[in-house]
């Protein structure tokens, strides 16, 4: 705790020896009227020999000048003496990257917040913000030291890359125009575009790392396999034990040994019915990308069924497409499809595109080669710019609901819910069409496919990335209750789609929701920026003030501060006054 | 009582031997028609009858005339400093005037009066401006010893010259100057206090009322001590000059009342006696 805002200054303070050394050796001249000069004529020559120290005169003049000079210096040097009965608020955000988790930058953090809680004394209130893509409270606003340092001690930076400015944004709002520290390992190469109150101190020290830089489970034509990539973010080589294990039964050890910047791929073939996987590489660096957790993924796959006339159907090719799209297999029977490519609309759940049949009359039909105008917000029309596309739509279908795409007064494409499933009524009549011929076809498929795939109940997926949200979609409004270890308990409310973002790494995480239901998920950190822990910088780099010190600055608006100039300036006047008053009595 | 009214009380009592002037109590250097017998002469036509001894023409058959001290009375010229040092310090130029009235009234009755202001030349006095409290102005910027004399004052007479005598000067000339053809001349130095003493301390700027020139002293004990001799020197030069030709020296201070100056010093050197 300092009743100082720059020390530095209290070098002012010399002023007062100075003062005083001006009086001792100053000749400072009273007026006095003589009828004889020629009398004192010997005295001064006795005195020309120099300038001697002189009894120190303890004047009013010399005590007001003594107090303005300690005023002065007192000034320079920020003196509040009400600073020490205010709790300072210490607003500091942490750059919790995962980068941080390396234990020297972490505890490098904590050291110079100890530092800065001792400068400011026990009654200092924290806030601490943890970055990220939504910056979140790792404590406070304005707690106490032994909160801030009980929070300080479970702080385990784990979010992937991400810029500060919306962590310093929510930082400026609870410092209240005051400094904000931000700590990171990295210097910033324009530290100005932070704000002008933020302080940066980084503390990035240089390791070598090996991380999981991709772990997977799929299933492929012969049954399910594991792949995963090992990469080296170090300058020489190393070597580390790859271990997979279900459970307690380790599967696989593999020996690795990675060159620098190396990396190493491999593929492990997973028995049917294989629960989750932990994938483990020796500790080093960063744990964090040591491990990886794998769930059995969720089935996704979009079945399709085709109910088109044959010439149609051979004409779109949807069968070889529908085989060449990942996660798309054929339905077994149409009441089991999830999509359906038809003349008519198909029954809900599954959704529908449906087509024109090939009219007999050629004047029931009316080609356009150009004027498509689509709706290219839809994610079913992303990618697509039929180009060269020679469209023939039929004159006498129907297409209700919101065209997607039109040619001049004409919908080509719309789409209508009925009974929550999706109908697209797509106007083309495809032997008479080149669509099918170009590439936007399969892409608008695809686009199609992804499409349907999302509106699936259940899980999106459970085997996350940090960074990725989980989402979960089941009819109707229920609440959840999220759980995880070392990660407290959420309870959380959603209406047909719940989606959660900001998810730490955990192996496990439990959703339950209040009729009965649970799912398991894993969140496994993957960065390839925040685990290249060779790039680290420390350095301070103090607020971008343009030439003025902002705590000088605040300082100057304090009471205390305006308090002493007021006393300087009454010090300075008294002092004129007495030197004038004396000047007039001598006259 | 005014300055002048206890100036009456006494008269001046300077041993003199005035040879010209009116008829009075004092004794001219010539002969006169006074009772006390001074000389014989040779009877010189024109004098007077009755004072030829005819006792002595009887026996010589020579005239021979009796020749009786004359009885003058005493013209006294007082000269007053009206340099600006002379209003230096608000009692000594107080002192200045009550001691001039004082000896106005001391010279009224006994002697004629002739009074002058040394400014830049010797300004005649009416006899009422040394009866009015109002002090005399100095804030004349020439000191005494260069204001000329010539012509205004007369020979014979008893001439009081009262200054401080603080100016640079030949004691000797100067005391040869003011003296002149005087009868007797009196220097009586009025000084102040603080010019005998100065208490002041520390670094001050000396400014000369005078001349306007100034000197920047750190004045201490020591420097006082210097001061003190140099006046001491000046003041002995001034009195071994008077004393050397004929006349007095009396130093006063200003810090005196005029009583106390009266009776102190002005009666123990037998300038003034007690009606």
């Amino acid at each position: 705790m300092s009743w100082f805002t720059q020390p530095w200054g209290l070098l002012g303070l010399l002023a007062v020896p100075a003062v005083v050394a001006l009086h001792l050796f100053r000749r400072r001249f009273q007026d006095m009227p003589v009828a004889a000069l020629f009398l004192w004529e010997d005295a001064q020559r006795s005195e020309s020999t120099g300038r001697k120290r002189q009894p120190l005169r303890r004047t009013p003049s010399f005590w007001l000048e003594i107090a303005a000079a300690a005023l002065a210096g007192l000034l320079l040097a920020g003196f509040d003496p009400l600073a020490g009965s205010e709790a300072k608020h210490l607003v500091a955000v942490l750059d919790d990257s995962a980068s941080m988790a390396h234990a020297p930058r972490r505890q490098a953090v904590i050291d110079a917040l100890e530092e800065r809680f001792a400068e400011h004394g026990r009654r200092t209130r924290v806030t601490l913000v943890r970055s990220g893509v939504r910056p979140r409270l790792l404590c406070g606003p304005a707690v106490l030291l032994p909160d801030a340092r009980a929070a300080l001690a479970n702080w385990q930076p784990s979010a992937p890359a991400h810029l500060p400015e919306a962590s310093i944004d929510l930082a400026r709002e609870l410092a209240n125009g005051g400094e904000i520290l931000y700590l990171t390992d990295a210097l910033l190469d324009d530290p100005g575009r932070l704000g002008q109150e933020v302080r940066v101190l980084a503390f990035g020290e240089s390791a070598d790392n090996l991380a999981i830089a991709d772990a997977r489970r799929s299933r492929g034509p012969d049954g399910e396999e594991l792949r995963v990539l090992v990469r080296s973010y170090a300058s020489v080589s190393m070597q580390s034990t790859l271990r997979i294990s279900s459970g307690a039964n380790e599967l696989t050890t593999r020996q690795l040994e990675l060159e620098a910047n190396g990396e190493q791929s491999l593929r492990v073939p997973l028995p049917t019915g294989t629960p989750s996987l932990t994938i483990r590489l020796d500790p080093d660096a960063l744990l964090l990308d040591n491990e990886a957790t794998l769930h059995p993924p969720v089935d996704r796959r979009v079945r399709l069924g085709i109910a088109l006339d044959e010439a149609d159907a051979t004409t779109l090719r949807a069968e070889d497409l529908a085989a060449a799209l990942p996660d798309v297999i054929p339905a077994n029977s149409l009441a089991e499809a999830h999509l359906i490519l038809a003349h008519q609309v198909a029954p809900a759940p599954a959704w529908s595109l449906v087509l024109p049949h090939n009219p007999e009359d050629s004047a029931a039909a009316e080609a356009f080669v150009r004027g498509f105008i689509p709706d290219k917000a839809h994610p079913l029309l992303r990618d697509l710019t039929f180009e060269g596309v020679v469209w023939t739509r039929s004159r006498s279908f129907e297409l209700p609901g919101m065209p997607l795409l039109s040619v001049a007064d004409y919908p080509l494409l719309t789409e209508r819910v009925v009974e929550g499933a999706a109908v697209f009524h797509l106007n083309m009549v495809a032997p008479r069409s080149t669509l099918a011929l170009s590439p936007d076809w399969p892409i608008f498929l695809s686009n199609l496919v992804a499409l349907r795939r999302a509106a699936l109940p259940g899980p999106r997926a459970v085997n996350l990335v940090a960074g990725e949200s989980f989402e979960l979609r089941r009819s109707g409004r229920l609440r959840y209750q999220l759980s995880a270890d070392q990660v407290e308990p959420r309870e959380l409310f959603a209406e047909d789609l719940l989606q959660i973002d900001a998810l730490a790494p955990a192996a496990a995480y439990r959703l339950e929701s209040e009729d009965g239901a649970a799912w398991t998920f894993a969140v496994n950190f993957r960065d390839a920026r925040e685990s290249d822990l060779r790039d680290g910088a420390t350095d301070e780099t103090p607020p971008h003030l343009g030439g003025t010190d902002l705590s000088m600055d605040r300082y100057a608006e304090s009471p205390a501060a305006r308090i002493l100039l007021l006393i300087l300036i009454a010090c300075i006047a008294a002092d004129w006054w007495v030197l004038r008053g004396t000047g007039r009595a001598r006259a | 009582m005014t300055a002048y009214a206890q100036g009456r009380g006494f008269r001046l009592a300077i041993d003199a031997q005035p040879v010209r002037g009116p008829a009075g109590e004092r004794f001219g250097k010539g002969t006169g028609s006074s009772m006390e017998f001074q000389e014989f002469r040779d009877y010189q036509a024109g004098d007077d009858l009755r004072h030829v001894d005819w006792r002595a023409y009887a026996r010589t058959e020579t005239l021979t005339t009796r020749l009786y001290r004359e009885e003058v009375a005493a013209t006294v010229e007082l000269i007053i400093d009206g340099s600006r040092s002379m209003g230096v310090f608000p009692g000594k130029r107080e002192r200045c005037h009550e001691l001039s009235c004082f000896l106005a009234g001391a010279a009224s009755g006994d002697a004629g009066l002739r009074a002058f202001h040394a400014r830049e030349a010797l300004i005649p006095l009416e006899a009422a401006s040394l009866q009015d409290p109002q002090p005399l102005s100095c804030d004349a910027e020439t000191p005494l010893s260069e204001v000329p004399l010539g012509g205004s004052l007369r020979a014979g007479t008893i001439r009081i010259v009262l200054s401080d005598f603080l100016f640079p000067c030949d004691p000797r000339a100067l005391v040869r100057r003011l003296h002149g053809r005087a009868h007797r001349l009196l220097l009586l130095q009025l000084l102040d206090p603080l010019e005998l003493e100065p208490s002041a301390r520390g670094n001050l700027r000396l400014q000369e009322v005078e001349t306007g020139r100034d000197r920047e002293l750190p004045v201490d004990d020591a420097t006082v001590r210097r001061y003190r001799e140099r006046l001491e020197r000046h003041c002995r030069s001034l009195a071994e000059e008077a004393q050397r030709a004929g006349a007095d020296f009396l130093q006063v201070s200003a810090g005196l009342t005029l009583e106390q100056i009266a009776r102190q010093v002005l009666s123990p050197a037998s300038v003034v006696v007690p009606r």
